[in-house]
């Protein structure tokens, strides 16, 4: 019988007390739950080596200073550990060589330009990281935030003051190509020692002769009565101090070869971008152009900013700043899907944001968000550009790689020659050496997003994040990410599908990842789309507007006494383009949390006019319960996306760990959902043992579901670890075999079976008896098996859906200096189904967690999948990528140092977590490593997550849900989401 | 002494010499267990220098068995070095290819504090302990003698009880894998590993002991004599071993190796029939090398220990301390005794011979190597039948009934135990 169950009494009363992302403290004028009074827009966050996502910045909206609503916010920033923004900007300050407090020349000012400088290092005594900003008030002046302290006011009382210098100590502002006071600066990037800025002419628009890009570096320079060590500006095009008739900018403009094709480019936007991407030392310089008239014409619109001598036998030019193509004009063909440049009469290249990214198979790319084409119908994609590396010739250093061409290893000169990046080190310098915009390996997100423009990004470690504040109609607004995956040599060769992160919902300007607790930062809009809002996502019970309700459901639905969670399924529908929806979901995503003898369904997105739609706060409706295994009444009934089941033939499953969406095929009829666990395997089927019409169901507010429906055993199972469901079979995974049903067969509802067993214990070579099954990923014909002495695959031209334990043979994977047993196995593949991995073309990457609590260790492995629909499986269908520490000595991708039991990543960051152990309650970690987590990193830590877990002594599961981006971690003590 | 004294001491001595080869008579026992100690001053027979020989026997029955854990907590005796015995853990260490290696990875659960715990009860008993001793005197000041204990002991009412619940896939699998026929599981992969009760007697280690004791009168209105006692030995490694695949079978000495007691007394006899006295005595026991189980993970409890391998044990230093104060022969010929007692056992120490998959730190911190202490009272009733044959009978027999009560201790098994000694002088 169909009931309202006290359970949903007790989870709306939770609900009150869940805590959604926390809302950030700024001025004390901010709204409610609001963080500031005013609009903020520049952000970022602390990237340098020792303070790596320690602090956030922000920086008020240029338009929005001046009205004594700013005051000391003008730039503010809030540690890791507070939820409080400090203002930087105190309204005295030390202004450049006065020894004294006066007004200082960024209190309430609005900020255009902000970038942060690491002061590691730096002759300049001051923060370790200082802000550098470009007032809007002021766009010819450049200011550094060198230090905030305290000092006594006029009362002999401390006051929190800011150092603030200005570029040549103020005497004079930024110059433009010709020595000029630039009109304005259009975009700013600092780098220790030098910050770069790029200018308009002292009269006229960016792109103009005498537009450029002018330098500033933290020096001395002589002044009246002594010296000032402070940012100086240089000259540009020598990198001298000071020279006769003033320092100038390098010049950018339409006429500068390295841009145009043919003739002068028509135009160049003034919205510019720039980043430093410290592995290869150059500077990136994002433009929006438009190319001459003539067919022959056409225009680039990145540029490679190098700074020093062009040879090592110069003597002077340490500091000159030398612009360089992004690409010779010989690979631009007429084609336009060369990405950062075109030819073409009139042709328009937008880069509208250009970012550094150093793969975790340690190869340098740069990542821009635009194209060929006008800015407005740029800003929704994104590509991945391979740049060389370790060249000999110092031109070509940072400019587009040749696709085509092998990377190659680099490593120390010492006695063990040990790892140090992987180059390529060939320029692309023929049109067939070029990435283009079709390719699987550039496109960011498997394509363009479809959610809205962009209007932040970000990268880390192999994934790129961006924000969304104004969603397109039927769309939201969010943060999403995608994710690489590479071939064996280190290249990446694909990118997973758009996915939502960070289980936000809302219209997002900008957002940060700190790798160090999990935790994201985002700007917000407010209800009058201003934004004002910072948050911070917190791993706790979940938002209010994201799945707080269902973390109530799940926390009460399985209590600790009963082990709570004990796992948690995610059934994808991630991009309705790229059919991947689970068989036998119609145009849904289904959570699903299982425990002991209960399982928990929850609808989580649904597909609405073409768009994924997740669901959060009120959209998930009341909870319906069934006892006794069985549905007692049709769907849909109400608009409720939850649905609890216990009892019946759930019972006799006991902790039920696994879980599976079935369909009898492709064109099947019938959906069913399975259950598996100690006491084996269910089925929720209708009294004849039809599932759910395919036709219809399963969609959502559960249609299809229908009263008498009842979970059946099947089958004679004990110690069930897994089901996987792909093409018309139920693969069944139990400790010592895996079982193939065909779901075409017999009546599957009425547990009546048709079943081979694949592999077992005793038939896969070195396994035996005393061996057992841990893990296996089926796709089409692929299968790989995780056991207590290895990975397997299938054996070349084996299919896993006709073989049997006789005619199944297996190849054993090598995992060099593993520790035995590979305990899990995550696929990452486009469309975020691990059924996926080799039946989508360009395959996907497999991770292998080799780890064993016996001598507590873990270590990660990976390998590059290849697509075996239309082919047989070979031996380069799974390939081990190229990890290693020492040259020649084959290895593993990173090592946790510790037991981990689950393993889980989105490919920024790698947990790793671990259940109650003695008198250690569970932790949850991600390796962490300065510069990052790649090939050959030696210097690993595993940072515990900032989640309360001292009540946890197991942690099942950890996954991402694919509707909201919310990471879960599911356990005894129940879930906790990062929201 | 006369020199036809000096004679009849040699042989006497030679005699001993040959006693001894034929018959061993000494003291060991397992640290951390109250087993008698027939040269303890506590309740060995008094002895004078009047006659040439003493020849001593003892006889204790075990009447009621406790333990003490490492916090000094009273507990059953199956319970002194830990308070459950872990299953999980006890797979922990291992390679990974190997087979408890890959019990470890099929059973794949985490330790939430009950799953794979057993709560270990048992009766622990001293059934019954002997001794023979024979001492001789000589030259005045001298003795040298020799003892032989034996003992029977028996483990029984062993329960194991399983702690795992049954809500979660971890606790199935233990249970499934592991813990539903634990003793087969642990019998199979432990090499033999017995974890039921068991019932074993035999003779201890010989101990040969030379003493030198002197008495010294004190002219003093209360102190009316001092005695001094030296002595030192050897323990000869002939008592039972440790049975490494039975739980708690401890050896009926020093496990196979040779000890070296020494020991200083020192007897008060003041007026009214009162006497005081303290005792220290040392033994320091040579490592050995010999088959025996090995911690391999730092959660390991001490009953659950599957690796066996060769090690050499370097033997912590044996500490006992004596006070007591007597009535001497208030009423006739009997004697009241009052003792406290205190035997401390250093830490012992393990060195895995050059095995590469094992930590000689990890198995030097099993529980069973750690420290042990006991503290008993011991209560003595002396009965010189002798008293009543003259002034000098040829033969002089003395009874003795003592009874023994440990009242705290750490890491140790102990048992109340009740005695009786009868030695003859001759």
């Amino acid at each position: 019988m169909c009931k309202a169950r006290v359970v949903t009494i007790v989870f709306l009363f939770l609900c009150i007390h869940v805590q959604a992302a926390d809302v950030l403290k700024g001025d004390e004028n901010a709204a409610d739950n609001q963080t500031f009074s005013f609009r903020v827009q520049q952000h970022e966050l602390s990237s340098s080596a020792d303070l790596q996502g320690t602090n956030f910045y922000v920086a008020a909206h240029p338009d929005d200073g001046g009205a004594d609503v700013v005051k000391e916010f003008a730039v503010s920033r809030v540690s890791r550990d507070t939820k409080q923004f400090v203002g930087l900007t105190t309204q005295k300050a030390l202004v450049n060589l006065s020894s004294e407090r006066s007004a200082s020349p960024l209190y309430d000012q609005g900020i255009a330009f902000f970038s942060l400088f690491d002061g590691a290092n730096n002759i300049l005594a001051g923060m370790a990281e200082r802000p550098v900003v470009v007032t809007n008030a002021d766009r010819k002046t450049i200011y550094l935030i060198n230090n905030y302290f305290d000092v006594k006011n006029d009362d002999g009382k401390l006051e929190k003051t800011s150092q603030v210098l200005s570029a040549d100590a103020g005497q004079q502002n930024i110059p433009d190509t010709a020595a000029a006071v630039t009109a304005g600066i259009v975009q700013i990037q600092a780098m220790n020692p030098y910050v770069f800025a790029a200018v308009r002419p002292s009269a006229g628009s960016f792109g103009d002769v005498g537009s450029g890009i002018a330098m500033v570096m933290v020096g001395t320079l002589p002044v009246a009565g002594g010296s000032f060590t402070g940012p100086v500006i240089i000259d540009a095009p020598t990198g001298a101090s000071s020279r006769a008739g003033g320092n100038r900018a390098l010049p950018l403009d339409v006429a500068l070869s390295e841009l145009k094709i043919g003739s002068n480019l028509a135009s160049i936007g003034s919205v510019v971008d720039m980043c430093w991407h410290a592995n290869v030392g150059r500077l990136y310089i994002a433009l929006q152009v438009t190319g001459g008239a003539a067919g022959t014409d056409g225009a680039r619109a990145l540029l490679v900013g190098r700074i020093g001598k062009d040879a090592d036998s110069e003597t002077s030019g340490d500091n000159k700043l030398q612009l360089v193509a992004i690409a010779p004009t010989a690979v631009f063909d007429g084609a336009l899907d060369k990405i950062v440049g075109a030819q073409d009469a009139d042709a328009q290249v937008s880069i509208h944001n250009v970012r550094p990214m150093f793969s975790s198979t340690a190869l340098p790319y740069i990542v821009v968000v635009g194209g060929v084409g006008a800015p407005a119908l740029t800003k929704r994609t994104v590509f991945a550009l391979p740049i060389v590396g370790g060249s000999d010739t110092r031109e070509i250093e940072g400019t587009i790689a040749a696709k085509s061409v092998d990377p190659v290893d680099l490593f120390t000169p010492t006695t063990v020659p040990q790892f140090r990046q992987r180059v390529i080190k060939q320029a692309a310098t023929t049109v067939a050496q070029m990435p283009l915009s079709t390719e699987a390996a550039a496109q960011v997100g498997g394509g363009a997003l479809l959610n809205g423009d962009i209007v932040g990004i970000f990268v880390h470690e192999d994934t790129v994040f961006v924000s969304v504040q104004s969603a397109v109609a039927t769309q939201t607004a969010g943060i999403f990410y995608s994710q690489a995956f590479f071939e064996a040599n280190g290249k990446i060769k694909g990118w997973t599908t758009w996915r939502r992160a960070d289980g936000t919902l809302n219209n997002v300007l900008g957002s940060a990842l700190d790798a160090t607790t999990g935790k994201s930062y985002f700007l917000a809009q407010n209800s009058a789309g201003d934004v004002k809002i910072v948050k911070r996502t917190v791993w706790k019970s979940g938002a209010t507007d994201g799945l707080s309700s269902v973390v109530a459901s799940a926390d009460a639905f399985f209590p600790k006494p009963e082990a709570g969670v004990q796992g948690v399924h995610d059934f994808v529908v991630t991009s309705v383009a790229l059919d991947s929806a689970t068989p036998g979901l119609l145009d849904i995503s289904l959570l699903v949390a299982t425990g002991y003898q209960k399982v928990l369904l929850v609808e989580t997105s649904t597909v609405v006019a073409g768009a994924v739609v997740p669901h959060g706060g009120a959209s998930f409706g009341p909870g319906i319960s069934f006892t006794n295994g069985e549905i007692t009444q049709t769907f849909p009934v109400t608009a409720s996306k939850r649905i609890s089941i216990e009892g019946g033939a759930l019972d006799e499953i006991g902790p039920i760990v696994a879980t599976q969406v079935a369909r009898d095929g492709s064109a099947g009829s019938n959906g069913w959902l399975f259950v598996g666990g100690s006491g084996g395997v269910a089925v929720l089927s209708k009294a004849n043992g039809a599932g759910w019409n395919t036709a219809t169901g399963l969609a959502t507010n559960f249609t299809g579901l229908t009263a008498g429906m009842s979970f059946k055993h099947v089958g004679d199972y004990q110690q069930v670890r897994k089901l996987i469901h792909d093409d018309q079979y139920l693969y069944v995974l139990t400790e010592t075999q895996l079982d193939r049903i065909d779901l075409t067969q017999g009546n599957i509802g009425l547990g009546i079976i048709s079943v081979k067993t694949v592999a077992g214990v005793d038939t896969i070579p070195g396994v035996g008896a005393q061996g057992s099954l841990l893990d296996a990923v089926v796709s089409e014909k692929l299968v790989l098996l995780a056991t207590s002495q290895g990975l397997f695959r299938l054996a070349n031209s084996l299919d896993v859906r006709t073989v049997d334990t006789v005619s199944a043979s297996w190849e054993l994977l090598s995992t060099p200096e593993d520790i035995g047993a590979i305990r899990q196995l995550i696929a990452v593949t486009q469309t975020g189904r691990a059924q996926d991995l080799a039946r989508k073309s360009g395959g996907g990457n497999l991770y292998a967690m080799s780890a064993y609590r016996g001598k507590n260790q873990a270590k990660l492995y990976r390998f590059e999948i290849e697509q075996v629909v239309g082919s047989s499986i070979s031996d380069t269908t799974v390939q081990r990528i190229s990890d290693l520490y020492v040259q020649n000595i084959p290895s593993y991708f990173a090592n946790y140092g510790l037991f981990r039991n689950i393993f889980a990543t989105d490919g920024a960051l790698f947990f790793g977590t671990q259940s109650q152990s003695d008198d250690e309650h569970s932790v949850a970690t991600i390796l962490n490593a300065k510069g990052g987590v790649q090939t050959g990193s030696r210097f690993l830590s595993n940072k515990e997550i900032p989640v309360d877990l001292s009540e946890s002594s197991l942690l099942s599961s950890m996954i991402q849900s694919s509707a909201t981006g919310s990471w879960l971690l599911a356990g005894d003590d129940g879930i906790r989401a990062n929201e | 002494m006369s020199k036809g004294d000096e004679e009849k001491g040699m042989i006497a001595l030679k005699k001993l010499f040959l006693f001894s080869v034929i018959v061993w008579g000494g003291w060991q026992t397992m640290y951390g267990m109250n087993l008698l100690r027939p040269y303890d001053t506590l309740i060995r027979p008094a002895y004078t220098n009047n006659y040439r020989f003493q020849v001593d026997l003892y006889a204790q029955a075990g009447v009621a068995d406790k333990g003490y854990n490492a916090d000094g907590c009273s507990t059953n005796a199956l319970r002194i070095w830990s308070g459950d015995q872990d299953a999980l853990a006890m797979l922990d260490g291992f390679p990974s290819s190997s087979t408890v290696g890959q019990k470890r990875i099929a059973v794949d659960a985490n330790d939430d504090g009950v799953r794979g715990h057993f709560c270990v009860d048992g009766d622990l008993r001293t059934k019954f302990s002997g001794a023979v001793g024979l001492r001789a005197f000589f030259k005045e000041a001298f003795s040298i003698s020799a003892y032989l204990p034996f003992y029977a002991m028996e483990l029984d009412n062993v329960c194991w009880s399983d702690q795992t619940k049954s809500v979660s896939d971890e606790d199935e699998r233990v249970k499934s894998l592991l813990t539903n026929d634990f003793f087969a599981n642990v019998r199979s992969l432990g090499d033999g590993l017995e974890l039921g009760g068991w019932k074993r007697h035999g003779i201890g280690d010989i101990t040969v002991l030379g003493e030198w004791f002197h008495d010294f009168p004190q002219p003093k209105e209360l102190l009316k004599n001092v005695r001094i006692n030296l002595r030192a030995g050897l323990n000869l490694p002939t008592g039972l071993r440790e049975d490494e695949d039975k739980i708690l079978a401890v050896p009926f000495g020093t496990d196979g190796a040779l000890g070296l007691p020494f020991g200083l007394g020192l007897d008060l006899r003041y007026v009214f029939y009162l006497r005081a006295g303290v005792d220290v005595q040392l033994t320091h026991v040579f490592g050995n090398t010999r088959m025996r189980r090995v911690r391999t993970n730092e959660n390991q409890t001490d009953f659950l220990l599957l690796e066996k391998m060769n090690v050499y044990k370097d033997f912590g230093l044996t500490q006992q301390f004596n006070l007591y104060v007597q009535i001497h022969k208030l009423i006739k010929q009997s004697s009241l005794l009052v003792g406290y007692q205190f035997i401390k056992h250093g830490a012992d120490e393990l060195s895995l011979c050059a095995n590469p998959n094992f930590s000689s730190v990890v198995a030097n911190g099993a529980e069973h190597l750690k420290e042990k202490t006991i503290h008993q009272i011991v209560v003595r009733a002396d009965y010189d039948i002798g008293g009543h044959f003259g002034d000098h009978p040829t033969v002089y027999p003395r009874v003795s009934l003592y009874a023994r009560f440990p009242f705290k201790g750490k890491r140790a098994a102990v048992t109340t135990d009740i005695g009786l000694t009868l030695s003859l002088d001759f």
